[in-house]
């Protein structure tokens, strides 16, 4: 066991040794000669399949000649995919949108993706891509708690995670997204404890959460009224859900919220290599980044970047508590697993 | 000149026999694969360390690890409660509905028809939205009339229970009633010579004579709970346990640990063979009729006063169990958010445009489901043909044992059995995994039973004159069956091919673990729509279903207005 | 000691059978010691028989006795565990050949009919003539021609399901006949229908093979019917053939106890040769009887125990005793008068007999002495 870890690190260490000697930033010129080359991108995520249009129409103005290929599929299902594809040794997407920091980590590791460094990361927040260029966030969300406005008179919803937690008021009244579901979900629930403290996991089972799989079936059992708050689901969707007239309100915690993240990343054996890049690139200019919010109703990771979805305030108003993906992968994996020992499951 | 004739005659023998000969082996060998390789390797998996040694460590974690063993704990204690309120439940119906004179006996017959109708991860679905402890329909209106914070919380065990009881009764309930209705009414008329009121002659001399059918089916509804999974996953998630199902789920998903899993499925399969084996045993030689059956014109017991009584009781049992579930799917899935109230403005066609709407997964998913319960009743029914010519008109040696195999995937909880077909088609040479070819091997071997005891059952009303009358006029074997035994069998096959078509179009508990990404049937899209929280679009999908279902339960009924299974 | 006995009937069988080939007459099905067993159960149990062409043969039996099985073997769906199965000469069955039954140019009429009830009565017997790819036309009048023979023609059109029972029959019957087969097996064909269809029918058949000529083996349980149908009569029991002979010779020369049992009705007494009168008349003691003079088909009858058959209807009762005959003195113990003949069991010294005579002869009242004569002829000397 420890051997295999050793020989782990040690592949690791060659891995992140070969991309950083690459690290020379192309510019989007010369990425576009070869890119037109290879015609299209294929690139597949969660954004929903009209606003990828809009995208592609933007881009396609500045860059014509590539055809964007769009595949929509949420997280698990996509992993299940691109799991399935290289097994049988196959890469058909050169471009791909992730919620989930844990697979991202894991195809670093295994050398499953390029290192496609990004010019001006400077201007990006902190803890939203990797250093090397293996990853970057395209869009981000905050965790945002919600609570009905139905059940809980808006003078009376919590304020912070800490009464939350230990108020006997709120027990048997939290419904989350089951932490070992996925990144966001674990991100939120690292959220909490660093706000309360671990000893809130001994009295986790007696808190009566309920659990569910998904951020959307999270924010389904609040709309419904099954349990009248969460202490953090995907901030775009709770947007939207509030916006299509859900009887539900935002909390903005007092000890913060966590920041999830939608992670761009393009497999080494990528088919259509430059056209990704350029893609790619192109969705983190300022440009694309504005497309995105208006569009789909993401936060941006780039703090020059003005627009908010649905003329939310900024992110520079909320309290952002970021945790990096490799931190949400180890430690939040890991709380996640000893949320779930805790409640019984 | 002779002398070529004779050796073209016995050429032309030798190829006969051949051709008979290599349908039937290969009929035979296919059979034994689909059974037994998938089982092979779930315990060989089970049995395997990491370097490929033999090892009982799987097992022994399965018994010693908390989470797997209260898993373990948790199913066998589900499984004996359904057990034990499905024959409360449907005792008194089925002999209520088979000797009485009670009102309304063959709208009982037909509803609890549907209620067998509704899988378990459909029924679910109303009942999280009617007995959800807080916005649960029913549990809202008993706080909000009487001051009660909740009548029932369904995120429990017992909500677990609930849901499986009103599921699987019907499987006891058809068991009885076919029972009863083929019981002699002299022996309560003797009964009642004796001095003993009618109805309790009745219920006294009725009961210990169908004890047998009643064990059989009891013993199939412990082994249908113990194989759900679409309701203990919708519900133990929330509620916070495992069952043996959602936990073999749960080791499935990334990264998977499969030997876990195999070493899981083990004790499944295990409390399968010892119920079939319990079944063969209190059956004896009888048989044990599954699904349909003749009404009786035996003559019914006047329980007076008490028939009110008893119409009551069934029509409360088909209230919970047919209407309600019923009514509040095609509620859902009229609603735009179902957690708020009923008003014009949340009422919606959009749920069932998903349908057409090729940015969900709703369109392929309805392909695929047809595609692939099309192809499996086929399958099932080609093989069907061959296997019951070979079991009922060879003296083949071995015919008991190719029976056995036939059935005794019938009963096997399809996660467990899923497992096998998973780690054993997931790599080379037979890496079938993500390809449709998987779902119709596995639904196959899953669901051959039903075409195999269907056509059993049509082939034994069938004489064997037939056939031979056209050896006899000059056709060959092959030619026998195809033009004179198929067509005459039509009845038959149809209704096996409508049967297998049925239930594979509902079946979850194995394509939860064989589909990809795009080879989502309808039943995993109805599940990952319960997972997602939008049960609107999950209740459309699951009317559709349901209705589809309903349909082909209705044809099956239309061809063969006998239309039986017998175990 | 049964066994033994069987084992020697058996070898009567053999021999009568040989005798009984016509001269002149080419055999046209030999079962040769055939043997068929299933497990451990000896259906068929080294049968042999000869068929002469235009002869018409009955297997008759209890259930059970092997005669369809046999019939099955003839027919090509059982392949015989040992012996073999001739037509014309060729060896058409064996435990290593076995010619499947569609090449065995022989037909079958069936105990169900089987008349397929998906086609048309003129399409059940197109099929096979389909099978052997004549034309339309040919066909047309073939089929037009066999159900004529059975006056089944203005039923062509018909399905099955339309017709009664006797009708399918026919059809069944038009059906093998179409195929112009050198043999025709018939398997209990007329066991569902009933009895005065039944009586019926069996002259109808036997009038249309004598009519065609045609070669035939039939298998019933009904031994007026095989009567009525056979040239000769094969009676099976425990799968073996144990006598084989024109429905007389079986009726008044039965060799075994059991034929005389199962064609019609017998008096069977135990007894003892203890000498003889003449070369075939034994003397034969029966205990409380006493002597009998009886009949022997065969030297080798002449055996210290012995077994003797009285038909019932070959005694006559009288007041005075009749010259030439054996002689036995008794008393009406029961009497039954249906119609034409009255039925009587004579109780002589405690064993009973029971004699059918004439009603018109003689009218004995129940309790009367009465004398039962019969003559040594019509006393016959079974094996034992």
């Amino acid at each position: 066991m420890r051997l295999r870890l050793l020989i782990c690190l040690a592949g690791m260490a060659i891995c992140v040794g070969a991309a950083s000697a690459q690290t020379a930033v192309q510019s989007m010129d010369e990425l576009y000669a070869a890119a037109k080359k290879e015609g299209q991108v294929v690139f597949g995520g969660a954004i929903k399949a009209e606003h990828v249009t809009k995208l592609a129409a933007a881009f396609n103005k500045r860059y014509p000649g590539i055809a964007v290929k769009y595949t929509r599929r949420s997280t698990e299902p996509m992993v299940q995919l691109i799991e399935a594809e290289r097994r049988a040794n196959r890469v058909s997407f050169d471009l791909l949108n992730l919620t989930e920091p844990g697979d991202v980590v894991r195809w670093m590791k295994q050398a499953f993706l390029a290192a496609v460094p990004l010019p001006d990361t400077d201007k990006m927040l902190p803890a939203t891509f990797d250093s090397n260029g293996f990853y970057a966030a395209i869009s981000v969300t905050p965790m945002l708690g919600i609570y009905n406005t139905r059940v809980i008179k808006p003078g009376e919803a919590p304020k912070s995670l800490k009464a939350l937690v230990s108020d006997p008021k709120w027990k048997g009244k939290v419904a989350i997204s089951r932490p070992t579901r996925g990144g966001t979900s674990s991100g939120a629930l690292m959220n909490v404890i660093e706000a309360v403290g671990r000893d809130f996991l001994k009295t986790a089972r007696e808190r009566d959460i309920l659990l569910t799989r998904g951020n959307e079936a999270a924010i389904n059992a609040v709309v419904s009224g099954e349990r009248p708050v969460s202490w953090g689901v995907s901030g775009y969707r709770a947007i939207e859900a509030r916006a299509g007239g859900s009887p539900i309100e935002i909390i903005v915690w007092e000890e913060g919220v966590a920041l999830a993240q939608f992670i761009g990343v393009i497999p080494a054996k990528a088919p259509h290599p430059n056209a990704a890049r350029l893609f790619y690139r192109w969705l983190m200019t300022p440009e694309g980044q504005e497309l995105l919010v208006t569009n789909a109703n993401f936060y941006s990771p780039r703090k020059d970047v003005a627009v908010t979805p649905l003329k939310q305030p900024p992110l520079s108003a909320l309290k952002i508590n970021s945790f990096s993906n490799e931190k949400v992968v180890g430690e939040g994996h890991a709380l996640a697993v000893e949320f779930d020992k805790a409640v019984g499951l | 000149m002779a002398m070529r004739a004779a050796i073209a005659r016995a050429f032309e023998e030798l190829r006969q026999e051949w051709l008979r000969s290599i349908i039937v082996g290969i009929a035979i060998l296919i059979v034994g694969w689909l059974v037994f390789y998938p089982l092979g390797i779930i315990f060989e998996m089970g049995l395997r360390a990491e370097g490929g040694s033999l090892t009982f460590a799987h097992y022994q974690r399965v018994l010693t690890e908390p989470g797997l063993v209260s898993a373990l704990v948790n199913s066998i204690i589900i499984s004996v409660a359904t057990t034990a309120f499905a024959l409360v439940l449907a005792l008194p119906m089925a002999w209520a509905v088979a000797r009485t004179n009670m009102p309304g006996r063959q709208f009982v017959r037909v509803s609890v028809l549907v209620a067998f109708v509704v899988p378990n991860f459909i029924s679910v679905i109303a009942w999280i939205l009617l007995l959800g402890p807080n916005a649960g329909l029913i549990n809202v209106f008993v706080r909000e009339t009487f001051g009660i914070a909740r009548l029932f919380n369904i995120y429990s065990m017992e909500g677990l229970v609930l849901v499986l009881t009103l599921s699987f009764y019907p499987l006891i309930f058809f068991a009885a009633t076919a029972a009863l209705d083929n019981m002699d009414p002299s022996y309560e008329e003797a009964a009642q010579m004796v001095g003993a009121p009618a109805w309790r002659a009745s219920m006294g001399i009725a009961l210990p004579l169908v004890l047998p059918a009643i064990v059989a089916s009891s013993v199939f509804v412990f082994l249908e709970a113990m194989g759900a999974f679409g309701a203990p996953a919708a519900i133990g998630h929330g509620a916070r346990f495992h069952t043996l199902t959602t936990e073999i789920y749960e080791l499935f998903s990334y990264p998977p640990r499969f030997e876990l899993a195999a070493a899981a499925a083990a004790p499944i399969i295990g409390f399968t063979i010892l119920g079939l084996i319990l079944q063969r045993w209190v059956l004896g030689g009888r048989r044990f009729n599954v699904i349909g059956g003749k009404s009786s014109a035996a003559r019914a017991v006047d329980i007076g006063w008490r028939r009110w009584l008893a119409f009551g009781y069934c029509m409360a049992v088909i209230f919970a169990s047919v209407i309600l579930p019923l009514l509040i799917l095609l509620r859902t899935s009229l609603l735009s958010r179902w957690g708020l109230p009923i008003s014009w403005q949340n009422l919606t066609l959009k749920n069932y445009a998903a349908f057409a709407d090729t940015s969900t997964i709703v369109p392929a998913a309805l392909l695929n489901s047809t595609l692939v319960s099309a192809v499996t009743a086929s399958a099932c029914v080609v093989l069907a043909l061959i296997i019951v010519w070979i079991v009922e008109r060879t003296r083949l040696p071995g015919r008991g044992l190719l029976t056995f195999t036939s059935t005794v995937t019938f009963a096997f909880p399809g996660v467990a059995l899923a497992v096998g077909f998973v780690i054993g088609y997931g790599g080379p040479p037979l890496a079938l995994f993500g390809t449709i070819w998987l779902f119709f091997i596995a639904f196959t071997a899953h669901r051959f039973p039903f075409a195999f005891m269907f056509m059993r059952n049509s082939i034994k009303q069938l004489s064997s004159e037939m056939e031979e009358a056209a050896r006899v006029s000059g056709a060959s074997w092959l030619r026998s069956v195809v033009s004179i035994s198929a067509p005459l069998l039509k009845s038959g096959i149809v209704a096996a091919w409508m049967i297998v078509f049925a239930v594979t179009l509902r079946e979850l508990s194995m394509a939860i673990l064989l589909y990809v990404p795009g080879m989502e049937t309808l039943p995993v899209a109805i599940y990952s729509f319960i997972d997602n929280g939008t049960f609107e679009i999950a209740a459309a999908v699951s009317v559709v279903l349901i209705l589809l279902s309903i349909a082909s339960m209705l044809i099956l009924r239309w061809i063969t207005g006998k239309a039986q299974m017998e175990l | 000691m049964r066994l033994d006995r069987l084992g020697g009937a058996f070898d009567d069988a053999v021999i009568g059978t040989k005798r009984h080939v016509r001269p002149g007459l080419m055999a046209k099905l030999e079962i040769d010691d055939v043997t068929m067993s299933f497990g451990d159960v000896v259906a068929v149990d080294r049968a042999s028989l000869t068929v002469a062409d235009g002869e018409t043969v009955v297997l008759l039996g209890p259930s059970g006795c092997g005669k369809t099985t046999l019939l099955r073997l003839i027919a090509g769906f059982y392949r015989p565990t040992s012996g073999a199965i001739r037509i014309n000469g060729k060896t058409v069955a064996s435990p290593t050949l076995m010619v499947p039954p569609e090449k065995r140019t022989l037909s079958m009429v069936f105990q169900s009919y089987a008349v397929w009830p998906h086609k048309t009565v003129f399409e059940n017997l197109a099929y096979g003539l389909r099978l052997r790819r004549l034309d339309a036309k040919t066909i047309a009048s073939k089929v037009a021609e066999a159900l004529a023979t059975v006056r089944m023609d203005s039923y062509a059109a018909r399905y099955p399901s339309e017709l009664s029972g006797g009708q399918q029959q026919r059809v069944a019957v038009a059906r093998a006949l179409v195929l112009e087969p050198e043999i025709l097996l018939f398997d209990e064909p007329l066991s569902n229908l009933d009895a005065s269809l039944r009586e019926h029918m069996r002259f109808e058949i036997k009038a249309l093979l004598g009519k065609l000529g045609i070669t035939a083996i039939y298998v019933t349980h009904d031994q007026n019917e095989a009567m009525v149908i056979a040239d000769r009569v094969a009676v099976m029991n425990r799968g073996r053939i144990e006598q084989i002979g024109s429905p007389e010779d079986i009726y008044y020369r039965s060799k075994t106890d059991f034929v005389a049992q199962f064609i019609g009705l017998a008096n069977v007494l135990d007894g003892e040769v203890v000498g003889a009168t003449a070369p075939n008349h034994l003397k034969v003691r029966v205990e409380r009887i006493g002597e009998l003079v009886a009949c022997a088909t065969s030297p080798s009858d002449a055996a210290r125990a012995a077994r003797v058959l009285i038909r019932p209807e070959q005694m006559e009762l009288t007041a005075t005793p009749k010259p030439g005959m054996n002689t036995l003195k008794g008393r009406v113990a029961r009497r039954s008068f249906v119609g034409a003949q009255t039925d009587y069991v004579i109780d002589v010294n405690g064993v009973a007999l029971r004699v059918i005579s004439p009603s018109r002869n003689a009218d004995f009242q129940l309790s009367q002495d009465v004398l039962v004569n019969f003559a040594p002829a019509d006393c016959l000397l079974l094996g034992v």
